[in-house]
């Protein structure tokens, strides 16, 4: 389905935690075609020349949802909006998001999500659209990083918090939480979303395992399209061959296989 | 011919709105936002003569009302191109326009006799990428290297050639004057000024290249000087960009001399730039009852240019 480039509506914006903007838009064009793991790219102000990219964190009748933190210009921009404002979108983007069972597959295994701060909200997205029941690891700092809580409790069967202080839920980082789990589930695969550090921790363990992994990757952006070639990610193909591949068009998702840890 | 039609070096273009090298791929993300026929034409991303993977990311970092960018001409090499990317281009209506960079004069002139019996409507042979050790820029550097390069093209080819010249010389006319002695047809001008970002925290440079081409509207001040220079000092038509985003823009080249102008960034912020300037375009023309080629080269100097201004 192609993208859309338009102007949409701000109708609710809350705080998560500080420095975390929860944006509701109604985006209908998108809504209707999106899928778990697509983002969009959106103009922050006249004064920055180029898009950023944010993930979709849900998507409910005509309306998407983003979580945004501010760590920059662009973003706290975007955090800084407010409920009324207009917002200059292009999207849903990304050819390749989280391939998360649907009514028509025929394994009724779980799924397991696994994200790393901010990186935890497009997988919300995964666990509402998920036709298997999905289980959540989410990985944060500190206690007061700590976001989307609540909601990936509702949604999810089972759903363990770690802050690598361990000033809140568990103690350490997200693997030894997850290898717990995967130790006594039955998974069909593993989803994740996170920084890379994360990420490569994650492809470890899910190897091990032999379990099917699911990679959310980050890179830099410029059109978001697949035409400028700036947003290089270098991955191993069929020919096992390693070679540079682009984030925005062929991605943002990649299988564990795929992706080259550098 | 139409209000918006101009001809360069005998081509015929309905518009003069082209989009450059490196922005717009080989058309295929672009057509889900409008017709590639409504383009005057379309400046595919820069080949060589076999694959290229390109340099290690991160690719991008943005600037004041800029960005610099290090992609180091990832492109599928001059074969493929030919078999899978031109015969989709050649579907739509508008001028198809091959970019080339060798790392010698053989292989800029050995992918031009290829491209000569392709259909192409033009070849722009770039003599300035800032992007890769023997990315062109080492020939676009110097009038001696142009014309190394423009005279090995020339031979093998009739197909008009363009030459794009890099801002990063110190006198843009004598380049412009070595490429048009050499042989060439049109002049397109300019590539990306050499730029760098450090992040103070980590003390290291942004991109993975560690220096990359700057681009967008920081840069238009010094492409319309040189667009300026280069009408003064050769008879060549000139194809004008570097941060063009919107029709005033684009106004200031036809103005400073250049009879069609590319978009490039701007196709990175807004897939719809190239159709919608072309469009503001037309209604400025129409506010002015003239026709693109009256108001080429028809910037009204002011007098005292140079020196003091007497009181
Ligand atoms: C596919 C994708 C989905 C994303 N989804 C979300 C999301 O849902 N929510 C969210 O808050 N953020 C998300 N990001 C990250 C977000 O795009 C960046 O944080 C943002 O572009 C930074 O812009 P800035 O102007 O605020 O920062 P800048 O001033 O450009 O940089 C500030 C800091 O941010 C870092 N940064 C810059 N660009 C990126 C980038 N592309 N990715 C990560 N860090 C970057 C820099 O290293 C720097 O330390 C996503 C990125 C990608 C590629
Ligand atoms: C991401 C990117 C890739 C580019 N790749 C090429 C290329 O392959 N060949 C080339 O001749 N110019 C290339 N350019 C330069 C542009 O064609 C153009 O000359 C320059 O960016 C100035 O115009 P602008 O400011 O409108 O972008 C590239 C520019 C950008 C931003
Ligand atoms: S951002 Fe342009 S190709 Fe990915």
């Amino acid at each position: 389905m192609s993208p859309v480039l338009d102007q949409y509506p701000i109708l609710y914006r809350s705080e998560l935690r500080k420095g975390v903007a929860d944006l509701v838009l109604r985006a209908e064009a998108i809504a209707s075609i999106a899928k778990p793991g697509q983002f969009v790219h959106i103009k922050c102000s006249d004064e920055l020349l180029l898009r950023r990219p944010i993930s979709l964190c849900d998507v409910e009748d005509d309306t998407i949802r983003l979580v945004v933190e501010s760590v920059g210009k662009g973003s706290e921009w975007l955090y800084r909006r407010k409920a009324g404002d207009l917002l200059d979108v292009l999207g849903p983007l990304g050819t390749q998001g989280f391939p998360v069972p649907d009514s028509s597959s025929k394994d009724s295994r779980p799924i397991l999500l696994i994200g790393g701060g901010v990186g935890s909200a497009p997988l919300l997205f995964c666990a509402k659209r998920s036709s298997v029941p999905a289980d959540a690891v989410l990985g944060f700092g500190t206690a007061s990083a700590v976001i989307l809580e609540r909601e990936f409790a509702k949604t999810c069967r089972k759903m363990l918090v770690t802050t690598d202080d361990g000033s809140y839920g568990r103690a350490g980082f997200v693997t030894s939480a997850a290898a717990e789990l995967l130790e006594s589930g039955n998974y069909q695969a593993v989803h994740a979303c996170g920084n890379m550090s994360m990420l490569q921790a994650v492809a470890a363990l899910t190897e091990q395992f032999g379990l099917p992994c699911y990679l959310s990757l980050d890179e830099r952006m410029g059109c978001g399209i697949g035409a400028c070639l700036v947003c290089a990610v270098k991955v191993r193909g069929e020919d096992h061959e390693e070679h540079y591949t682009h984030v925005c068009r062929q991605g943002p998702v990649f299988s564990r296989e795929e992706v080259v840890f550098e | 011919m139409s209000k918006l039609g101009v001809t360069l070096a005998g081509v015929p273009f309905k518009n003069p709105v082209l989009v450059a090298s490196g922005t717009f791929g080989f058309g295929h993300e672009f057509s889900q936002f409008y017709d590639l026929s409504r383009l005057g034409g379309i400046m595919v991303k820069g080949l060589t003569p076999s694959r290229r993977e390109g340099n290690r990311p991160p690719r991008i970092a943005e600037t004041p009302l800029g960005m610099l960018n290090s992609v180091g001409l990832q492109n599928p090499g001059v074969d493929v191109f030919l078999e899978q990317e031109l015969p989709y281009l050649r579907g739509f209506d508008t001028n198809i326009i091959a970019n080339i960079t060798g790392a010698t004069p053989e292989e800029y002139a050995e992918m031009t006799e290829k491209l000569s019996d392709a259909k192409l409507d033009m070849i722009e042979i770039n003599v300035s990428c800032p992007n890769v050790k023997q990315g062109g820029a080492l020939f676009g550097a110097s009038a001696e290297g142009i014309s190394s390069v423009v005279s090995a093209c020339r031979a093998k080819t009739s197909l008009p050639l363009i030459v794009k010249l890099s801002p990063n010389v110190t006198d843009i006319a004598e380049m412009a004057r070595a490429a048009e002695a050499a042989g060439a047809d049109c002049i397109s001008l300019i590539n990306t000024i050499l730029g760098m970002r450090i992040d103070p925290v980590t003390r290291r440079p942004i991109l993975g290249n560690n220096m990359g081409g700057l681009s967008g509207p920081a840069i238009k001040p010094v492409a319309v000087r040189m667009v300026y220079q280069v009408a003064q000092a050769v008879k060549l038509p000139i194809i004008g960009m570097g941060g063009i985003m919107d029709a005033n823009d684009a106004m200031e080249f036809f103005l400073a001399g250049a009879s069609a102008i590319a978009v490039g960034t701007a196709n990175l912020v807004d897939p719809m730039a190239a159709v919608n300037l072309l469009e503001e375009l037309r209604d400025i023309l129409d506010s002015t009852g003239e026709s693109i080629c009256d108001i080429i080269g028809g910037v009204i100097l002011n007098e005292a240019a140079h020196g003091v201004n007497k009181l």
